[in-house]
């Protein structure tokens, strides 16, 4: 008996739910706060599903109606805070503690709580961090989940959207945790199990469907001549240069600006089968005119995308379909495939430091990583060679006149040099330093460490900082191509002239692109319709994205 | 609002158009303004923005453009609402090159409408080259309102109008800037447009055409606004009186909403593509006044199934044009030769027709209620269709 505890706890917990339930599934959805204080202990680590796109919001909005004598302090362990109900919760004084990756939308919020003691922040992770986590000491007590149907027996489908549901009702299931999942579809047969019922203790079914947040869209028709310039420079003087076949792209316009320039622009310089053929990212609409001109051969995608679904199921030579036709995601493995698998990241920041180092954290708020810090960093435990990064490893050992022995993975800030008018992206400190003191926190919220960043683009040029010998040339690189920011007119002329000299900075001109060449003609698709022609019909965009 | 003068030396330019103008005034972005300047080896740049405090970051943008250019006895005049020097630099450089280039650049064979600006939308449509236009920006007559509200001006006030041909025919054209203020209209904005509809009236021209694009008023001149567009629907009644056609093309971002969306119905014909929209009160003003439950305006499929092009045309209130500027510029041609008539029994049918169109679609709650009642087969599918599929569902 020593040794089962929980396994005896679990069994008298789900049986004085009993009354509330028929099988596993709640009789009268208005119980579901008392079925909550039944299942749920004070202290209790909670799950409360919020991935970067879908939420269990029917079972946040039960959890807020809890009485606090009864369920509180709980401790919440979940990727993303992006409902107002999983801040609300810490308001409520039902949960006190939380170990999290992001909190979109509610970053001030949370910031704010802190602030007044009223969230105690653990830790803020990355997503595979938390997922680790979850199957070492922060296994949660209770999961409260959300599925697209489930059959009678309560096995799952949560298709295109699964993201990391399995990973956390795993976790949850064998460590004699409680699952609990609404599912706003019943169905007689599921298109196929991606959750097994067994793994499965409650279901609840919620009377709206599931709002999955289209994050990954982006509309061609905002992506301006700074962008294709800054991805003309990043298509010739990166991607070609090192051959990059296996990449990430975050999701900003100026990504999307060098997906919408393959067909075109990188087809013209012979790029077709020698870049850009296997992704991590999500069935981004602005990919749809590269894989129709046969650029991409395989995309590992962490979540779906709102009206990618039949387009996905169309493309199975491309994407990872169930046996159904229609497509699975994986948060957990492309974050993997991210970390161990690719030979360059590209994204966006808000701020970047004279050492390279970049972050999203601004004083007013603290948003947290997801999964950029492991897309973003050169791995040590990396034993298997490619090419490309065998190229920028060399190149790095050669500068450091040190013998080769490991490569480089390409990790690629691409910025304009102002966020806007008057606010630079290159400073001199980092917000997140600031925030760090007033947080009181143990380190600064660095989003990927300037030891990291082989490359920063910007609408200046290319600085490669694989070329740099030491921190002085470093920052003299990142200066180079900070522009007319404070830091860029503080450079030191005849240093950058040497870098330059020698490669460590690359201008348009060095590279054979002019500034007027940069035009809108050279998008693939220059609007969202277009996206929809090119897709054959198969796109179908939210309507926040329509203009017809 | 800060104002910034420099003066830099520089080689005399070599350059070969004045009075130009590159970019738009709207957030993020600016317009310049190339004239001559008296001193063969100087250059005179102003500066008017937005955003004050940052001198030393644009004596350094411009400095380094000086440094690459030849711009002596050039005179530059900006309007800045928040560019990011990374765009100041671009737009320096494309007004250079525009003025250094000889070719007229009039094939816009390929362009797309919704991607021109408001002059070369009209460039586009009338035959080549033969467009002249009447207070150009180099005029500089702007708003004598916005700047004692402290915001940024545009030198043609958002409104492009002029004399040209289009197959052989001459008219007049106005085109609206969208990307200025929203295309709205304000006193100086609204005085063009209705003073060219009187010069065509005067001068006896085969039609004037009206490049609408635009979500109505404009909030800080409200009054003159609203004044202006009593005035410009005058004086296209009386051009309709005189038996010349007036005809609009909606096929722009905005579309064409409040005073401009009624100015689109006075018309004699209006040609609409599936992006186009016109009505009077916009979907915001609907949902704030009867609430998201009568009308979401963020559910952009709604909005185009209750007032876009297509629905529109399907009403008989408008012709419908593809995206092509080759078939909106055939569908114009078409309507120049159709002839025109205005009298109190047309109007009166109009307004029978409107009157039955209410008592048709009185229980209607969506655009796909109103398409099936015209009787037309499967009507949820039509905003989806092809355009040459839509036009053949049309007929």
């Amino acid at each position: 008996m020593r040794f089962i505890q929980n396994q005896l706890l679990k069994k008298e917990t789900l049986a004085n739910a009993r009354k509330l339930l028929e099988g596993k599934w709640l009789q009268d959805s208005t119980k579901l706060p008392l079925l909550f204080e039944e299942i749920i202990k004070p202290h209790n680590r909670v799950c409360l599903e919020g991935d970067n796109q879908k939420q269990a919001v029917y079972l946040a909005k039960g959890l807020c109606k809890v009485n606090p004598q009864i369920v509180n302090n709980l401790h919440i362990v979940q990727s993303c805070l992006s409902l107002p109900e999983h801040v609300e919760v810490f308001e409520r004084g039902i949960a006190s503690k939380v170990d999290f990756c992001y909190s979109s939308g509610q970053g001030a919020r949370v910031m704010n709580l802190a602030a007044e003691g009223k969230i105690e922040m653990k830790g803020i992770h990355t997503y595979l961090e938390l997922f680790s986590r979850y199957f070492l000491d922060l296994t949660p007590n209770v999961a409260l989940l959300v599925a697209e149907k489930a059959d009678r027996a309560g096995n799952l489908y949560t298709g295109a959207n699964t993201e990391e549901t399995p990973a956390i009702a795993e976790a949850t299931a064998f460590k004699d945790g409680i699952v609990i999942v609404e599912v706003n579809e019943i169905v007689d047969e599921l298109p196929r199990v991606d959750i097994p019922a067994s793994w499965v203790d409650v279901l609840v079914h919620s009377p709206t469907p599931q709002m999955v947040k289209p994050l990954f869209t982006r509309d061609p028709a905002k992506i301006d001549e700074v962008k294709i310039l800054m991805a003309m420079m990043a298509i010739k003087g990166i991607y070609a240069k090192y051959g990059v076949n296996r990449l990430n792209h975050g999701i900003g316009y100026a990504t999307s600006a060098v997906e919408l320039l393959l067909p075109t622009y990188a087809e013209s310089l012979g790029l077709k089968g020698k870049i850009c053929q296997y992704m991590v990212i999500n069935p981004c609409p602005t990919l749809i005119p590269a894989i129709e001109s046969g650029f991409i051969k395989t995309i590992c995608s962490p979540g779906g995308e709102v009206g990618m679904n039949e387009y996905v199921r169309a493309h199975a030579d491309i994407f990872f379909n169930g046996s159904d036709g229609s497509q699975r995601s994986n948060r957990a493995f492309a974050q993997l495939a991210g970390l161990y698998a690719i030979d360059m990241f590209v994204g966006g920041s808000l701020q970047i430091d004279l050492m390279g180092n970049s972050s999203t954290a601004t004083i007013e708020r603290m948003t947290g990583f997801g999964g950029a810090p492991n897309l973003g960093s050169d791995i040590n435990a990396r034993r298997h060679s490619s090419d490309t990064w065998l190229k920028a490893g060399a190149e790095y050992a050669q500068t450091q006149d040190k013998t080769l022995l490991k490569g480089r993975k390409l990790v690629v800030q691409m910025v304009e040099t102002f966020q806007a008018a008057g606010q630079p992206t290159f400073v001199e400190e980092l917000d997140a330093i600031t925030l760090q003191k007033k947080m009181k926190m143990p380190l600064p919220p660095i989003m990927i460490f300037g030891d990291d960043v082989t490359h920063i683009v910007t609408e200046i040029g290319i600085a490669n900082l694989l070329l740099c010998k030491d921190l002085a040339e470093r920052e003299q690189a990142i200066r180079a191509v900070a522009g007319y920011t404070p830091v860029g007119l503080a450079k030191n002329p005849q240093k950058v002239a040497e870098l330059h000299k020698r490669g460590a900075i690359q201008y348009p001109e060095d590279l054979g692109i002019r500034f007027s060449d940069a035009t809108r003609d050279l998008l693939a698709a220059k609007s969202i319709k277009d996206l929809v022609e090119i897709s054959g019909g198969l796109y179908n965009p939210p309507s926040m994205y329509r203009d017809w | 609002m800060e104002k910034l003068q420099y003066n830099f030396s520089s080689k005399t330019n070599k350059l070969s158009k004045f009075g130009i103008t590159a970019g738009v005034v709207n957030s993020g972005n600016l317009e310049i303004l190339l004239e001559k300047h008296d001193k063969v080896d100087e250059f005179f740049i102003e500066v008017n923005t937005t955003v004050p405090g940052f001198a030393a970051v644009w004596q350094a943008v411009i400095g380094d453009f000086v440094a690459k250019y030849a711009v002596g006895a050039c005179k530059f005049t900006i309007n800045d609402c928040g560019a990011t020097p990374a765009i100041v630099s671009l737009r320096l450089r494309q007004l250079y090159e525009l003025a250094a280039s000889d070719n007229q650049n009039n094939d816009y064979t390929n362009s797309r409408y919704l991607e021109l600006n408001a002059r070369e939308r009209i460039n586009a449509l009338v035959d080549g080259g033969c467009f002249t236009e009447i207070m150009p920006a180099s005029n500089k007559i702007v708003s004598p309102h916005l700047g004692q509200l402290d915001l940024p001006v545009e030198f043609d006030d958002g409104a492009i109008i002029g004399t040209a041909k289009i197959a052989g025919k001459p008219v007049y054209i106005a085109s609206q800037n969208y990307a200025f203020m929203g295309g709205a209209v304000g006193e100086v904005n609204g005085a063009k447009l209705s003073g060219i509809c009187l010069k065509a009236l005067k001068d006896k021209v085969s039609a004037m055409v009206f490049l609408l694009d635009s979500g109505g008023v404009r909030l800080h001149e409200a009054n003159a606004g609203e004044i202006a567009i009593s005035e410009l629907i005058a004086a296209i009644i009386q051009l309709k009186l005189a038996s010349i056609p007036v005809i609009g093309i909606v096929a722009g971002r905005n579309g064409a909403f409040g005073g401009i969306g009624i100015v689109s119905q006075c018309l004699d014909a209006i040609i609409v593509t599936e992006n186009a929209r016109t009505s009077v009160s916009g979907p915001e003003v609907i949902e704030t006044v009867m609430g998201v439950a009568e009308y979401d305006s963020s559910d952009r499929a709604l909005v185009w199934r209750t007032c876009g092009g297509r629905h529109r045309s399907i009403m008989g209130d408008a012709f419908y044009s593809s995206k092509q500027i080759s078939d909106i510029r055939q569908k114009l041609l078409e309507l120049l030769d159709k002839p025109t008539s205005f009298n109190e029994k047309n109007l009166l049918d109009e307004y029978q027709l409107l009157e039955q169109r209410l008592i048709d679609n009185q229980n209607s709650r969506d655009g796909i209620d109103v398409w099936a009642i015209a009787g037309l087969s499967n009507p949820q599918q039509i905003p989806d269709l092809s355009d040459s599929d839509f036009m053949e569902l049309l007929k």
